[in-house]
This record gives C-alpha cells, structure tokens and sequence, in this order.
C-alpha cells in the first residue's frame, strides 16, 4: 500500500511540473491581445468596433473579453494571481491602489507611446499613480451630482431653484414629508448614508481617512455629523433607515425611489441614467457649509485602463492603449460608452460632433465646479468602507447614539487601520 | 491463497479511479491551502510563513463567534426544515395520483431556478415591507413584518429561500422510496398496519441511508453557504445574516486576506468534520442498510 | 371506507396545488416579467405586465457582441453533456466499490473521499486555478470534464455508495452463486434496479453545471466558449442601465433544457424495484 501511495504522489509531483508553464516568447507576427472589460450592451458593441478598426488599421489581433459585472473582480483578482490576466484591463478605480499594494501586478504607462499630455495632472497624480509611477489611465471622468424631482418640489411648496444649504435642507425638506407621510425629499439607503457622513466630515474635518492612515477627525466633529443625520431622520427629509436598508447599494431597485416617493438623491453621473430609470429629473449642487475644509463632492475616473504587467508584449498593450483613450477615431466610435471621456483629445471629438447629452455635461461641470480633494486611498480601502458602513447601520437601527456613534467610528477605524 | 489476495484488492478497481482522481488533481489544492493558512498569502505576491498567527487572530476576531452563531442558527433553522420538508412532498408524490408526473415537476423547477439572477431581485420583492407576503397576510388580518430588513427576521427569511430549493433532497427521497420492495408493504397490510406504522417501521428504516445522504450534505453545504445572504441582503441587517461562508468571502476575496481565509476554512473544516463523525456515530444505531 | 378515501384524495390535491403554486410563482413572475420595462419590473409585483413590452427574446437571442444567445446555449451542452456523462460513471463505480467490497483502508479512504467536501472552495480556488493553469486547462472545459471522469464529485459517489447499500445483499449472492463476476454483478444485477438514482444524478449534475456560474467564470475566459450561465449574465452592468426583461427572458430559454431533462427522466422515478410504490 505504502508503495502505491509513494507511486501515486510522485505521479502527482511529475504532472504538475511537466506540465508548468515554460518562459513565454511570442513571435510579433502571432501577437494576439487580450482586453478584459464590464458593461452593458451600450459598452460592448462600440468597444468591440474600436478594436475591429484597431485591428483593420494596425493589423494586430485584439480578442474582446467582454463581460457583466458579476464576479467581475474576482475573475480578475485570480487571473493577476494566476499570472494569466489579459493584456489591458478596465478595472473600477476603488481596486487600484488595493491591487497596486499587492505587488507589480500591472505595468507602468510609459509617456514615450501613451500621450499622457491629454490628460489633466491633478487627475493622473490623485487617482492613476502609484508610488510616483503612472499605472493607470482614467477612461473617463465621473462626479458626484444631487439630482432632484422639480415637480415635487413644487408640489410640496419648495422653489425647484433653491440652492441648497445645510440649513434649508432641513427647513424645507421636511415640507415633502409634512405635505405627504409617504413621501420624502432624499433617498437615502445605507451606502448613502455613508455618503452623507462622509461629505458632512469633509467639510467639517476635511475627512475621515487621511494620506498617512491618520484619522481626520475628532468625537465631537463626528457626533455633529451624526447630529445633523439623526435631524435629517427626525424631521423627515430622510426616509427611515429601517425601510431602506433593503437595497442597499442598490437605491435604484427601491419601488418607493421609481414610483416617485423620494423627491432627491445622490448619484454619480455615469450611474446618472440607471439611477434616473424612467422619471424626469433635473440635477444640482450639493451643500456646503460656510468655513468648509473641503467640499466633500467627489470627482474620480470612472473607470481605469491597467495594463497587465505579465503581458506577452507591453509596448505593444500600451500602443492600443493610447489608442483607446487618445485616438480620435476611437473616440468617435467609442462615444460615451465610458462616461464622458477625460482625455482631452477625445473629449475635443465628441464636443465637436455634438453627441454629448446635455443632463450629463450640465451635472458634469456642475460637479466639476464644487469638486474637492480625492479620497485618500484609505479612505477608500474595502476594510475600510466596510468598518464605516457597520458602525452607520447599527447608528440607523437606532443602537448607537450620535454621541456613541461617534466614538464607536473612531475606535472601529482605528483597530481596523492598524490592522491594514 | 493467491486469489484470495486479490479478492481482499478488489475493490480498488472501482475505486481506483477515484484515488487517481484525488492524488493528481485534488490533493495539491489541498495541502496548498493548508500551507497558505500558516502565512500572511494576501492573493497575489509570495506568502510568508507566520506560524499560527493566523489562528490566534481568529480567536480574537469578534466576527469569528459572530459568524458562527449565525450560522450555526442557520444550519439548525434550514437544515431539518429542509429535509422534513421534502421528506413529507416526497411521500406525497410518490402517490398514485393522476397528473402526478406534472408536480413532481414544478416541484422540481425551484432547484433548478435556484442561482438564477433573474430571482435574487424577486425576493426582495416579496419580503420587503409592502411586499407580496405581506399584502397576503394583511388578507388575513395579520401585519407582517420588514422580514429582511428587520434582524429578528432575516436570517429565517434566509432560510426559507433555502428551503424552497428542497428539489434535490425530495428528489432522492422519491427515489429512495421507490426502491422499497412493494412486498414489504403487502406483508404488512395483512397484518392490518396503519399508514402512520407503515411509515415508522417500513418507510423510514428502509429510507434511512438516503435520509443519512441528505442529513449529511445538507449540513456540510449549510455551513459553507452564503450565496443567499450575499445574493439577498449582504450580510445585513445588523450582520444577522452574516454567514461564515460569507465572512470567509468577503475575507479573501474583497479584503485579498487569504492566509487568514484560508485558516477560517481549516477551522469550519474542523468543524463540519466533528458533526459529521457525530452524525455517523449516530447513525451506526439507526441507519439500516440492505447489506447487514 | 369509499368516502374517506375520497377526503384523503381531495387534501392531498389541495395541498399539492397550493404548495405547487408557491413552487412557481416565482417562474410565473419571470414570465410577466420578460414582458416588463426595468420600472415596471422593480415597482410592481404583479404577474401580468400592465404595459407590455415586446422584443425582449428577440433581442436577448440575438444576444451582444460577436456571438448569439445560442452559441452559449450549444457551449452549455458541450460543457455539461461529457460532465453528467462522466459523473454518473465514475459514481457508478466508486459507489459500488465502496458500497460492496471489504478491502483495506476503505473507511480512510471513505473518510477521506467526504473530507474534501468539508473544505469551503472559496479558498480552494487559488490554488486549483494556479493547479490547472500549469496542467493547460485554462480556457477549455477540461477542469469540468476531467475530475468528473476521475471521480471527484464525493456527492455522486457518496449517493450511489448509500442507493446501493440500501439494495439487498442477496440479490448479488445468488448472481455469485450463479457464477458472475462483481462487474456482472454490478451490470446486469444493480443498475438495473437504481434506475432511479442514475436519473437523479443526471438531473442534479445537469443542473448544477449548468447554472454553475463561479467556476466557469474563473476557468473560461474566451467570449466564443462562454456558456449559458457567462451569457446571462454578460450585459449585466452595476453602473449603468440594462433590460431586466432580456436577462428575465434568456433566463427562461436557460431553465428549458434542464426541466426538459427532468420531465424526461421522471418517469424513471414512478417506477420502483417492483412495479408499484407505496400505497395509499
């Protein structure tokens, strides 16, 4: 017996090393590149095209790996650790920095092949650079954006031209709920939430996590952010917790948001459309308090390019690379499939041809007006967002105080921080 | 004596595929997630021997014991509820009856919907506040609760999802059932035995391998589930639906810890490992095989 | 005598009606909801759509990209079709191999052969991949087809091992007694009379590797091998908006060929060892 075991295991080791994967040398002639993106029809069929006039144009083989979101992540995240990730990558920004600190998983953007002078600086330093290095390419640009019902602010006696403030947000806001117990101003599900604290924090603190893994803010900054929440609840701007939390990361779904219940509601513009579903909306600016640290509205890629570091030819992945985001052509076909474009070049393309939807440029430079400093990368960690969200739910089932949610922030931060 | 020799072997050439099986394609993965639970593996990267920090950590983990209440609560609400169910739909269909072929059949359509997208977004729908169960039991008077957003609820509504796919465990119990010698029956209904004594001294003994199956692997799926308290509510509200499958998922995969996740799995192991022997032990007293 | 009989018989329609309809209301609802607009669908729980839409097959069948609905479909079967295949016969043996022989080390190996149950995959999956990788398997349906055909599926071979302790040990002693070797045996003694449970396994194993979603996920990564399962769900955006009613339409031509499969098979389950099951 023991001698079939020792034939059987050293069978085992000799398959698995027979077959172990030699060096890799790819003949130029043979080069087939590999792109690996999410998205909806809408994304699929301009993106394959572009790659079909790459290849047309360039003669180089580009095989499309389209995909839905689910499972999305961790297909990429096995395939970086197999070392079998496609050559060019669109990943979701909150996953670079996580997936840069594990390693050179991707390859630097060499500036010699990609035009990097089309993009803005402040952009590829906050959100594409990783240790001084630019390893990531904005596919477009995406910002936060307040988009609001005007015919139920009129109805509940509310100026659908009102610039909110903090203040009125709370006087007026409660008009809906007062006018109608059923409706109320601002949508908010657990993500939300997490949303609002965190705007609220940046004004008053200039955030939750900063650049060093510090925390930005004191109890008594946070419990007037709680404070101000729990008014928000109190006095019917905000749909109960309770009712909400069913769909959380998913408001869109909320029967109430599409029958038109909820008057307001934070979005991204390049969710903008999902989020709006059938209903007319107008978008607008967020509030900001007076002597605030920071605006708190956020500014981000709306997706990010990677190129993978163990690609069969990485010159040649970063060629198609600029193309994608730097070609006017590309441009041309490739439309807003990404969000409306931040390369500078491609952006030119599509003003000109005049396909740009109105909403979304107005929401855009609206957002663009009132943006504020990105989020650190801690702030932004998984773990992180995460601890937050825990201490936000147990605050919205009424278990924490705004006092004890407070301090309960500052220690689950902490610990989770010094975990990281 | 030779041939009794290979007579004692023979079972091999059955199981010998199995054994291939396992040595060339099961066994690495294996060992290689054992070793990755004594390093800090975090996905992609090298993985460094820490001897058992990982354990220790988890000991000290609040979501550790938390998880594991959760699920061992789920296991004990979903399991029995699971098997007793199809236990009784088998026995129903495996009746006479004329149309029968048709609900064995629709019966069987929630397992294969089961992972389906298309149905995840349907349960919300009908549990939430405003939902379909409610409108039914506010028919009869009764207000129901906010059965996924409420913690006292969720983790049953959970279950209730799982039991709905009893399919496969009816499934083997209809066949189970139509494997009983029909003879067995005739015998005792001459002795003039009711339907109740049928089932408890025919129907049961002769059942109780595929009931030990179903028992079984109903119980180590249940541990290692959470697609869906991921699919449904995320875990929420408050974490009362915050399975160990999940928290393992969520430790690997979203936060790349895999050194940890994998020490999670080896103790969940342990775990699944100690009921299950309880189980046999059980077993050897009660399950009655056509070999004895 | 007549009479009570009769009552029996009514209940037991009620009960099999209503349980039925809770069974598939949730398949009545992807019906009406194939018809739906994306509002409609998340606003309202109605079965019938208030205002019916149109085109949802169509454009679901025609499907993104490069590649139709039906080349998932005809990847599906080529994918699940050798799985079941191969399941069924490496859990044939096995079962009988350990369900009817005494050999050395059988309970450790038993043992053993449940244990790798016992370990979530989610860790398992790393390592497996990097495994296959080197084997070449990536991209083709090899790390579905080969462990089938080695056994590695401990539910099926754990299942054949308990369908075929529960049949009685005689009928192989008297086929011995006849001069049959175990093979025989197994063959024309045993398979015949676990109908049944070879049924079920190809219906359990059709189903899960045909919805199986994860795995092919991670070990198919070429649109043109996509099956069913990828297909499905590859318009699927979380950012921006998609037609429910595609997704709920293609989910129904998905779920046929697996409840074909079943209403095909389940006459195998009304007949028993001996012509009639329990009786009433």
């Amino acid at each position: 017996m023991k001698k079939a075991l020792t034939i059987m295991i050293a069978m085992l080791m000799v398959c698995s090393m027979a077959f172990a994967g030699g060096s890799k040398e790819v003949d130029p002639e043979d080069l087939t590149l590999r792109m690996l993106w999410w998205g909806g029809d809408n994304r699929h069929t301009p993106t394959l095209a572009a790659l079909d006039n790459y290849t047309a144009t360039t003669g180089i083989k580009v095989e499309g790996e389209y995909a839905g979101w689910d499972g999305y992540y961790q297909r990429i995240v096995t395939q970086l650790a197999g070392g079998t990730a496609p050559d060019l990558i669109q990943i979701d920004q909150p996953w670079f920095s996580e997936l840069c600190s594990r390693g050179e998983v991707f390859a630097e953007i060499d500036p010699e092949i990609v035009d990097l002078t089309t993009f803005d600086q402040g952009f590829l330093d906050g959100y594409c650079t990783y240790e001084g290095k630019v390893m990531a390419l904005p596919t477009g640009v995406n910002v936060n954006t307040l988009l609001v019902d005007r015919a139920m602010l009129e109805d509940a006696g509310i100026d659908p031209d009102i610039v909110w403030t903090w203040d009125n947000l709370i006087t007026e806001g409660r008009k809906v709920h007062d006018k109608d117990p059923q409706k109320y101003l601002l949508q908010a599900t657990p993500d939300h939430v997490k949303f609002w604290f965190e705007i609220l924090m940046a004004q008053i603190a200039g955030g939750v996590v900063g650049p060093d893994k510090e925390i930005l803010f004191t109890a008594d900054q946070a419990e007037q952010a709680f404070d101000y929440i729990q008014q928000l609840y109190d006095n019917g701007v905000m749909p109960p917790y309770q009712q909400t939390s069913l769909f959380y990361q998913k408001m869109y779904e909320d029967p109430n948001w599409i029958n038109g219940n909820y008057a307001a509601v934070w979005s991204w513009v390049s969710s903008m459309e999902r989020d709006m579903g059938q209903r007319d909306l107008d978008t607008t600016q967020f509030p900001v308090m007076e002597n605030a640290v920071d605006t708190g509205v956020l500014m981000r890629p709306s997706q990010l390019y990677v190129v993978s570091s163990t690609s069969d030819s990485v010159t040649e992945t970063l060629k198609l690379l600029d193309y994608m985001v730097n070609d006017e052509t590309a441009a041309e076909i490739l439309g807003t499939a990404r969000g409306i474009p931040s390369s500078s070049k491609a952006l030119a393309v599509l003003e000109e041809a005049n396909i740009l939807d109105a909403l979304t440029v107005k929401a855009t430079n609206e957002g663009i007006a009132q943006a504020g400093a990105p989020q650190s990368t801690w702030q932004m960690n998984s773990e992180v967002i995460d601890a937050m969200q825990q201490v936000i739910d147990e605050f919205g089932y009424g278990r924490l105080t705004p006092r004890e949610a407070a301090e309960t922030m500052i220690s689950s931060l902490e610990s989770t921080l010094a975990r990281l | 004596m030779k041939n009794k020799t290979l007579k004692k072997y023979e079972g091999y050439a059955y199981i010998g595929i199995w054994l291939l099986g396992f040595f060339t394609l099961q066994l690495a993965p294996l060992v290689t997630s054992f070793w990755y639970s004594f390093t800090d593996f975090e996905m992609i990267g090298g993985a460094d021997f820490i001897n058992i920090r990982n354990y220790i950590d988890i000991f000290h983990d609040p979501d550790f014991l938390l998880s594991l209440k959760v699920t061992f609560a789920y296991v004990l609400i979903a399991v029995p509820g699971k098997i007793i169910f199809a236990l009784i739909v088998a026995l129903i269909l495996a009746q006479k009856l004329r149309g029968i072929n048709l609900f064995r059949t629709l019966y069987y359509i929630p397992s294969i919907l089961g992972g389906s997208v298309a149905i995840s977004v349907l349960w919300r729908y009908l549990f939430m506040e405003g939902g379909v169960v409610n409108n039914l039991l506010s028919v009869i008077g009764i207000q129901g609760p906010n059965w996924l957003g409420d913690p006292k609820f969720a983790l049953g509504t959970i279950s209730l999802v799982t039991i709905w796919q009893f399919g496969s465990s009816m499934l083997l119990f209809l066949a189970g059932i139509k494997q009983i010698p029909t003879t067995y029956y005739e015998a005792a209904e001459i002795d003039g035995a009711t339907k109740l004594r049928k089932f408890f001294s025919i129907t049961l003994p002769e059942l109780s391998p595929i009931v030990l199956f179903n028992v079984v692997m109903q119980m180590i799926n249940a541990f290692q589930e959470f697609t869906p308290a991921y699919v449904i509510t995320q875990g929420g509200p408050l974490r009362s639906t915050y399975l160990y499958g999940l928290m393992l998922y969520e430790t690997g995969f979203e936060f790349f810890h895999m050194g940890y996740a994998s020490a999670l799995s080896w103790i969940l192991f342990a775990i699944i490992m100690v009921f299950t022997i309880l189980i046999f032990k059980f077993s050897e007293l009660h399950v009655h095989y056509g070999d004895d | 005598m007549l009479k009570k009989k009769n009552t029996s018989l009514i209940i037991s329609y009620v009960i099999l009606i209503v349980l039925a309809f809770i069974m598939i209301y949730p398949l009545l609802w992807m019906v009406g909801a194939s018809f739906k607009s994306n509002d409609e669908i998340f606003s309202t729980v109605g079965l019938l759509p208030k205002h019916p839409v149109f085109g949802a097959f169509a454009a679901g069948w025609e499907g993104t990209g490069r590649y139709g609905f039906s080349t998932y479909l005809l990847n599906s079967f080529e994918l699940v079709l050798p799985t079941v295949l191969f399941t069924v016969i490496s859990g044939i043996l096995i079962g009988y191999g350990f369900a009817r022989f005494d050999f050395p080390l059988k309970k450790f190996w038993f043992a053993l052969m449940l244990s790798t149950l016992m370990l979530p995959s989610t860790v398992i999956i790393i390592p497996r991949y990097i495994y296959f990788k080197n084997l070449g398997w990536l991209d083709s349906y090899m790390p579905f087809w080969i462990p089938a055909l080695l056994g590695c599926t401990t539910f099926f071979n754990y299942m054949f091992i308990q369908f075929f302790r529960g049949l009685p040990m005689e009928l192989d002693e008297s086929a011995k007694l006849d001069g049959c070797n175990s093979f025989r045996i197994l063959v024309q003694i045993l398979l015949p009379l676990c109908k049944s449970a070879i049924f079920s396994a190809i219906v359990f194993q059709f189903v899960w590797i045909w919805n199986d979603f994860l795995n092919t996920l991670i070990y198919v990564s070429s649109v043109v091998k996509y099956p069913v399962s990828l297909g499905l769900r590859m318009s699927m955006d979380v950012a921006t908006e998609f037609d429910w009613n595609q997704i709920m339409a293609m989910s129904l031509i998905s779920i046929l060929p697996p409840v074909i499969i079943f209403f095909a098979a389940q006459k195998y389950f009304v007949e028993g060892i001996a012509t009639t099951g329990m009786k009433n």
